[in-house]
């Protein structure tokens, strides 16, 4: 039988969430759908835009204080 | 690769490079899902910090008993301040200057960083824009699922919700997102 895909089944088939089944025949079909090619680049250039940050250097720093202090300070009771 | 797990049983014994290599490990996820959620870098810091803390004093309390699945548990407690932090913001009475501007922006409480004040006139930069503007629940999904990798089951636990709902949040999203992309090179051309 031949699965209604939905969008919804697209955004999963994207993270790689989508079951075996629905895997292989969008992975079959999708050379003969232009839509969702075209709705998966879409995920594609907004998972581009989600670009990854870094905490300051002074975060790491005050953290890793702080986990040596309380580790100083069990000690010393 | 060492486990989550085993890293904060090593960190309990007195290893404290157990608790650097957690921290190196998931430190970008954690911080750029912060930042993503209150959309603020200063404020973001201090949030990273604070769950940092939070989370090492409820491993060294004992508290901690997720095994490998830190990162989700870390990401609920960051969630829960920046959601904290949001409604604070949004209570705190704006003061301004004679001229009826922001005081906080005047004195550079606020300021947008460098990275942020790099103006690139392209798409991805602007859909940045736009994912900052989403609703919040549309926003949370995208940014759990795309900065901190987080499967939409996990998102579902973090947030309360099911899993349908995450991905019904997510469309929503992508719907909205390709509007704005729509309309803007509507206008462009």
């Amino acid at each position: 039988m031949i699965p209604n895909i939905t969008e919804n089944d697209l955004i999963l088939y994207y993270y790689h969430e989508s079951s075996a089944e629905v895997t292989k025949f969008i992975n079959d079909q999708l050379e003969s759908q232009p839509s969702w090619s075209k709705f998966l680049k879409k995920l594609d250039l907004i998972r581009s835009a989600s670009s990854s940050f870094s905490p300051s250097n002074t975060s790491i720093s005050i953290i890793l204080e702080e986990s040596i202090q309380k580790e100083t300070h069990s000690h010393s009771i | 690769m060492i486990a989550d797990g085993i890293l904060i049983k090593q960190y309990l014994a007195g290893n404290q490079g157990s608790f650097e290599a957690l921290l190196k490990r998931h430190k970008n996820r954690i911080f750029s899902s912060i930042y993503g959620l209150v959309g603020d870098r200063y404020l973001a810091e201090d949030i990273f910090q604070e769950t940092f803390i939070k989370i090492i004093h409820s491993i060294r309390a004992g508290k901690y008993n997720h095994e490998d699945k830190f990162l989700p548990w870390a990401l609920r407690i960051s969630r829960n301040m920046c959601i904290d932090s949001i409604r604070q913001r949004k209570r705190m009475p704006m003061v301004v200057d004679s001229e009826g501007n922001d005081i906080l922006n005047n004195l550079g409480v606020f300021e947008k960083s460098q990275e942020e004040l790099h103006i690139e006139n392209d798409e991805i930069s602007m859909l940045k824009q736009w994912i900052r503007e989403l609703p919040e629940e549309q926003k949370e999904v995208l940014i759990l699922r795309n900065y901190a990798d987080l499967s939409f089951k996990e998102i579902a636990a973090i947030t309360n919700t099911n899993i349908n709902t995450c991905i019904g949040r997510m469309h929503y999203a992508v719907l909205n997102l390709r509007k704005m992309m729509q309309k803007n090179s509507v206008r462009v051309k």
